[in-house]
């Protein structure tokens, strides 16, 4: 090393290597200025598309929730003005011993109450599902809401939607699932919103009893009704 | 020829350009150059890229702050914002930024110009007031609502960096879907924010 420095035999080299400097600057620049090789490609792109991906189920989640929330009103009024599934419900006689039984003295049990809220409910709520799009999706991405997904349970004025299949985003590299149940106020208990609907219709159709009528024939009161299992 | 023979001279020589130490003061230059071009050009990347990737957070948290503004409950009455807009007809939609006979101007924008024959309206609407109070800690925003993406029928706007055109909702914006309890319509809510204003979001 130290006869090299002193016969300075390395610093013939000096030229060339400036030279070779100067031709690498030179293609650094060309290249710096050249977007199409130096761009930073998709950073963090797989990351940010999990993110987005989960912001779009959040989406597609409240809307599901405020869909469930009307549907179940709407179902509501239905049972109050015995439309769609609640019209035509079979039910019990009061007092089965009874052969003059009139239809507006039955009253539906409570499984074909909630078997016919079941039924509307799903069916608005699928209506509602069909009308939502994600356009922030690109080509061949899909978002897959299930239709008629829903096993219902009511639980102090609660609606609780608990979903059979989950809400699916597909995309090219990332498959994501959620279980779109819902938990929703409706102010409204199947049961005794139901019964007090039927105390009230009943309570109309009594007619008063004539006081020289006779024998009175004897009939379930709702109370008496309930005590032997109708709708609880 | 001349400086052929210079190479020549020096090659034989073996010595550099000038003196050892001139010879060492060139060579620190020229490492100094080339590490100056090459952090320039790490550093500028780097830039780039972190712009990307501030770019790419900042739509995230648009949709976040989106579906918070849209669940967070209007004080005095039971329902979320969502809600709020999902109860309404769609005529009271319609008519929401200037009102009529029996329908409540709840995105009617305080008109504080005072000119013009007809008079504005003379306080901000429900709507517009909670918006306000809710997206308080954002220096620019604007939050554009449609029915069925053809309708705008309300656009409330805090700032100046948001365009004030009506209809110019597209790029760096969140949107979100919500139904209407009458069923025939959908209302889509659009929220664009400035990137250099945003700030914290404790109301959120």
């Amino acid at each position: 090393m130290n006869k090299t420095i002193k016969t300075k035999k390395a610093t013939m080299i000096l030229f060339p290597v400036a030279l070779f400097i100067m031709v690498a600057l030179i293609f650094f620049y060309v290249n710096y200025n050249s977007k199409d090789k130096f761009q930073p490609a998709n950073v963090g792109d797989a990351q940010m598309s999990i993110l987005e991906t989960y912001q779009q189920a959040e989406k597609a989640l409240l809307y599901i929730d405020l869909s469930a929330k009307y549907s179940a009103n709407k179902t509501i009024e239905d049972l109050k003005n015995k439309k769609g599934s609640f019209q035509n419900l079979d039910c019990e006689p009061l007092d089965k011993s009874s052969e003059n039984q009139e239809q507006e003295d039955c009253i539906p049990t409570k499984k074909q109450v909630y078997d016919a809220f079941s039924a509307d409910f799903n069916s608005c709520l699928d209506d509602y599902l069909k009308e939502y799009k994600e356009t922030e999706l690109k080509k061949g991405e899909e978002l897959i809401i299930p239709k008629n997904n829903y096993d219902l349970l009511f639980k102090e004025n609660h609606l609780i939607g608990i979903a059979i299949q989950n809400l699916r985003i597909n995309k090219k590299n990332i498959n994501y699932s959620i279980k779109p149940s819902f938990n929703v106020n409706i102010d409204f208990d199947l049961s005794e919103g139901y019964l007090s609907y039927f105390k009230q219709e009943s309570e109309n159709e009594e007619e008063p009893e004539d006081e020289g009528s006779g024998e009175v024939p004897e009939k379930f009161s709702t109370e008496e009704y309930i005590k032997r299992g109708g709708l609880i | 020829m001349k400086y052929k023979i210079l190479f020549r001279k020096l090659a034989k020589s073996k010595k550099g350009f000038d003196d050892d130490f001139t010879d060492i003061i060139i060579g620190i230059i020229f490492i100094a150059i080339i590490f100056i071009v090459v952090f320039v050009y790490i550093t500028n990347t780097q830039v780039r890229i972190e712009k990307a990737i501030e770019k790419e957070s900042n739509n995230l948290e648009k949709d976040y702050i989106l579906l918070s503004y849209l669940r967070t409950p209007i004080e005095g009455e039971k329902t979320t914002i969502a809600e709020y807009l999902g109860y309404k007809e769609k005529r009271e939609l319609v008519n929401s930024r200037y009102g009529t006979v029996g329908i409540n101007a709840f995105c009617a924008i305080k008109d504080v110009s005072s000119s013009g024959i007809i008079p504005g309206p003379t306080e901000d609407g429900l709507l517009v007031k909670e918006t306000n109070k809710i997206l308080e800690d954002i220096n620019d925003w604007r939050v554009s609502m449609y029915i069925n993406r053809e309708n705008e029928f309300c656009s409330i706007e805090k700032g100046r960096g948001t365009k004030k055109k009506s209809g110019d909702i597209t790029g760096e914006t969140a949107k979100a879907v919500i139904p209407s309890i009458h069923q025939d319509f959908n209302i889509e809510i659009y929220l664009k924010l400035n990137i250099f204003g945003f700030s914290s979001l404790s109301s959120i």
